[in-house]
């Protein structure tokens, strides 16, 4: 039987794209930022939306998008303060500072760099009014190097007005792990699952 | 060489066994498929492979039954009557799934979620027969292929043919409590949900109970074990079409859906590996006008963001009507501009004060 390659191998690159959403390059090899569980908090102004992202893994940082709710219509006003990556407890060495900024748009490894450079580029904003509202934030914690399968904890502080005199923060702190993604290779490893558990399925019906 | 063979064989690879809980594939839970509710948010992008056979490879005809053979025997009318489901049919569906919290600025509402999916897609045969009898019968286990008498759409590329359906899920998940320091609330794996389906092939509604993704005893780095298990109860109408898909079915249904979940390595890498089973009391029904209960059980692997699913009729020893199918599902992690007007307006319609 006589494939035509081109279309076939179009179809599943187009898949492989879709799911990955980023470079080839990390169709092998690339970082998954999963949080430790759901968050709704009955108080906090922020809980988390999405409970597994992608990470990007560079030098001398490393970045991931995290998109959070905010329940704004509980607050006339939040903005943020500081955001920055603990590693687990008991481990050695300070808190990695993170530039926090929305997700609008990809950055490429020298911009993301020259945000981290400028440290006048702290983001601050208020949410609207209105219902909650969602916020695809981009993270980029500098000199972080996270091994896969540790336990850190993302702190994201926010003020939120009191009244006329003053802020009280408030910490949303998000524990997580990052691990390995490669759709090429978790594909692969997919299928060949299948078909080892299949052939099982069928000796065990058989016998 | 036919255009259409690419697309199957995309199919015939990634559907080699395709998925836990996924996107709600028309038809897929009367075919065994492992349907508890996806707590997952964003979209999903997914194909769907659904085999229904006239005969089985001894060829024995869907539906038909000692007493109404005996009944044809006797009398010369009945002998002349139409089987109750004359055809064999394929469903290949591609299906997009959207799913979110519903928009509220109520904390508990924040545990209610939605899905909806929409699908189009083909009835042919000719994936199914060439998975069922090249693949499956006689490349692999050396048996009888299932005959095919009558195939609805030979030619699959005329109007008649075409597929779609558009589903609608509301789930709502139990609350944890956690008192540390201040109060928290978290999402349980316990759900309530109502859902429906509107398409081509069926039109149905349902409610469901159930729980997935529970964790055991069994939690450690390397190794968990999870349950599940979900009832539903729906009911069936046929579409108003002429020429419906199935001749008969029956007006309403329960299912009964129970599983386990190794996840391995999850810190790392995680893979999870599920194995299902389904106890389904019948969408389709007999000559006599019972409904024919059916067993299935399913395997499916969840890794990085693909989903693979494979469900088969099996365990309930039969090979015929909705005998087997697969799904492939991947996660779409970075919608572009359309999809993100696409979530954007259904988060509008999903606002709740």
């Amino acid at each position: 039987m006589r494939i035509p390659r081109l279309p076939a191998a179009a179809l599943l690159a187009a898949i492989l794209l879709q799911a990955c959403g980023t470079a080839p390059a990390s169709l092998f090899r690339g970082d998954r930022v999963t949080a430790d569980r759901d968050f709704i908090y009955l108080d906090d102004p922020v809980f988390l939306q999405s409970k597994s992202v992608y990470g990007q893994r560079a030098k001398g940082f490393f970045s991931f998008r995290l998109p959070v709710y905010f329940n704004a219509g509980k607050q006339d006003t939040l903005r943020f303060a500081r955001g920055d990556v603990s590693v687990q407890a008991g481990a050695p060495g300070p808190a990695n500072e993170c530039l926090v900024d929305t997700a609008a748009a990809d950055l490429d490894s020298a911009a993301i760099a020259m945000k981290l450079s400028d440290s006048a580029g702290a983001m601050v904003f208020s949410p609207g009014r209105g219902g909650k509202r969602r916020i695809d934030l981009a993270i980029y914690c500098r000199d972080y190097d996270p091994p896969w399968g540790r336990m850190d904890t993302l702190s994201l502080a926010f003020q939120r007005k009191t009244g006329p005199e003053g802020y009280l923060q408030v910490t949303f702190q998000l524990p997580f792990h990052v691990s390995y993604r490669g759709p090429v290779v978790s594909i692969m490893i997919g299928l060949g699952l299948l078909y080892l558990f299949t052939q099982l399925g069928w000796w065990i019906s058989e016998s | 060489m036919d255009s259409r063979l690419p697309i199957a064989l995309i199919l015939f690879v990634l559907g080699l066994g395709p998925c836990f809980a996924q996107t709600s594939s028309p038809l897929a839970s009367h075919w065994g498929a492992a349907d508890y509710p996806e707590f997952k948010r964003g979209f999903q992008s997914g194909m769907t492979f659904l085999s229904f056979t006239e005969y089985d490879s001894k060829r024995r005809r869907f539906g038909e039954t000692e007493q109404g053979l005996a009944a044809q025997a006797k009398d010369p009318v009945l002998a002349n009557a139409e089987p109750p489901y004359p055809e064999t049919m394929g469903f290949n569906f591609l299906s997009l799934a959207y799913g979110n919290h519903v928009n509220s600025q109520s904390t508990e509402l924040s545990n209610m979620m939605y899905r909806y999916t929409a699908s189009l897609g083909l009835n042919s045969d000719r994936f199914t027969e060439f998975y069922q009898n090249q693949v499956v019968h006689k490349g692999y286990r050396d048996i009888d292929p299932v005959p095919r008498d009558r195939v609805r759409c030979d030619d699959p590329l005329r109007l008649g043919c075409a597929e779609f359906a558009l589903g609608g899920e509301i789930f709502y998940r139990f609350t944890n409590m956690e008192l540390e320091d201040k109060l928290k609330f978290y999402s349980s794996n316990f759900f309530v949900g109502v859902g429906t389906s509107v398409g081509t092939p069926l039109l149905e509604g349902y409610v469901e109970l159930g729980v997935t993704q529970l964790p055991t005893l069994v939690t450690t780095e390397y190794l968990g074990i999870r349950v599940a298990g979900m009832i539903r109860v729906g009911g069936n109408l046929q579409p108003p079409f002429q020429d419906p898909r199935f001749g008969k079915i029956a007006p309403g249904y329960y299912l009964v859906q129970g599983g386990l979940e190794s996840i391995l390595f999850e810190k790392i890498y995680r893979i999870v590996l599920s194995n299902n089973f389904t106890y389904h009391s019948g969408l389709f029904v007999d000559d006599q006008g019972r409904e024919i209960r059916e067993l299935f059980w399913t395997i499916g692997i969840d890794i990085d963001s693909f989903y693979f699913e494979a469900f088969n009729d099996m365990l309930g020893g039969t090979d015929f009507g909705p005998s087997f199918g697969g799904r492939f599902h991947w996660d779409i992690e970075k919608p572009g501009k359309i999809l993100s007007a696409v979530e954007t307006f259904v988060q509008g319609l999903n606002r709740s004060r």
